[in-house]
């Protein structure tokens, strides 16, 4: 095996660790362990079985495996930062929202009446 | 009868100034709100000290955030006639009559207060450039034609308060304004305003280069409408 596959392969052990640690501990549900497992498994996959990547490549009419690879990841990976850019932009409105219901809520309970216009 | 007018200032760590610009507000208008906006330091404390009705974010989400929640009570509150007011000093009590006489007069929805219909020439070299571009921008964008499109100084009625949809959380809540005003079709002018830049001001204000992030949030929030 090549140095890359070695350290790609230990490296997707280590992050399956990690998914079913979080599992184990409550913070992601069974789908999304199922789901980041099987990505993980994906990723070891192509590494290992570069004849893969290769038909793939032949398929889409890239040159090597790698490319084919790395357009794909390129593509994805900006979609996904795109996805979470606009979770976090509906985040934030949320949060404003919460904390404007919070100092609205604070003041009525100090001054329930109108302040009169001395 | 005369109308419920509330003033409300966003402030964020204002806390050396705000305690004057309160104290000169409540000489002739006793209905001012201070939204602290999640400020580290005594803004809120000094705020109400000077006689300021505080409404307090826990943490900072920005001007325009704290404007809509300022509106908001206000509105909520009775108000007919809001006028948004910087909590820097930059703005003069004395200009607040010349903002709201139209709206009282009942023949506009909301007054802009503009740094350049008096052609008093004191903004920084810097700035004016990005405000003449600023100008530009807005024209194309909003299909609005004004001379000042980042004063913090307005009078809105409560329909045009009730109309206005902040959704903008920070600086890019002006141009929203703006846009909103075109959306909603309402009746708006310009009335001249002093600025006092001062040293504590200048220090505290907007970086140019905001301009460009603003523009950004400005055209993205309204795409996303």
């Amino acid at each position: 095996m090549l140095a890359i596959q070695v350290l790609i392969v230990l490296f997707v052990l280590f992050a399956i660790s990690r998914v079913v640690r979080r599992f184990r501990g409550g913070g992601i549900s069974p789908t999304e362990l199922l789901g980041w497992t099987g990505f993980w498994i994906l990723v070891a996959v192509a590494v290992l079985t570069p004849e893969l990547t290769q038909r793939l490549a032949r398929l889409l009419g890239v040159g090597r495996g790698a490319d084919a690879i790395l357009y794909l990841a390129v593509v994805t990976l900006s979609y996904a930062f795109f996805r979470l850019y606009m979770r976090l932009r509906d985040l934030e409105r949320q949060l404003t929202i919460l904390v404007r219901a919070l100092a609205l809520d604070k003041a009525n309970k100090e001054r329930p009446s109108p302040p009169s216009t001395a | 009868m005369s109308p419920n007018l509330f003033i409300i200032i966003p402030a964020y760590n204002e806390e050396t100034v705000i305690g004057d610009v309160v104290r000169d507000l409540c000489e002739k208008y006793p209905q001012v709100i201070v939204v602290d906006d999640g400020s580290k330091d005594q803004t809120a404390a000094r705020a109400r000290a000077a006689g300021a009705l505080v409404l307090a974010h826990l943490i900072n989400r920005g001007q325009g955030a704290a404007l809509k929640t300022g509106i908001d009570y206000a509105l909520a509150k009775g108000a007919d006639i809001l006028v948004t007011f910087d909590s820097d000093g930059q703005h003069r009590a004395a200009d607040i009559a010349r903002v709201i006489a139209p709206i009282v007069g009942g023949h506009m929805d909301i007054v802009l207060g503009s740094r350049f219909l008096d052609a008093q020439d004191k903004v920084p070299r810097g700035r004016r450039l990005i405000l003449k571009l600023a100008i530009v921008f807005t024209r194309l964008v909003s299909r609005i034609r004004v001379t000042d499109t980042h004063n913090g100084f307005r009078a809105l009625s409560r329909r045009a308060a009730l109309a206005i949809d902040i959704r903008q959380d920070r600086m890019a809540h002006a141009s929203e304004i703006l846009d909103e005003i075109t959306r909603h079709q309402l009746r708006y002018c310009e009335v001249p305003t002093q600025v006092a830049y001062t040293d504590y001001s200048r220090a505290k204000g907007q970086r140019s280069s905001a301009a460009v992030r603003i523009a950004i949030d400005f055209l993205i929030g309204k795409w996303r409408k």
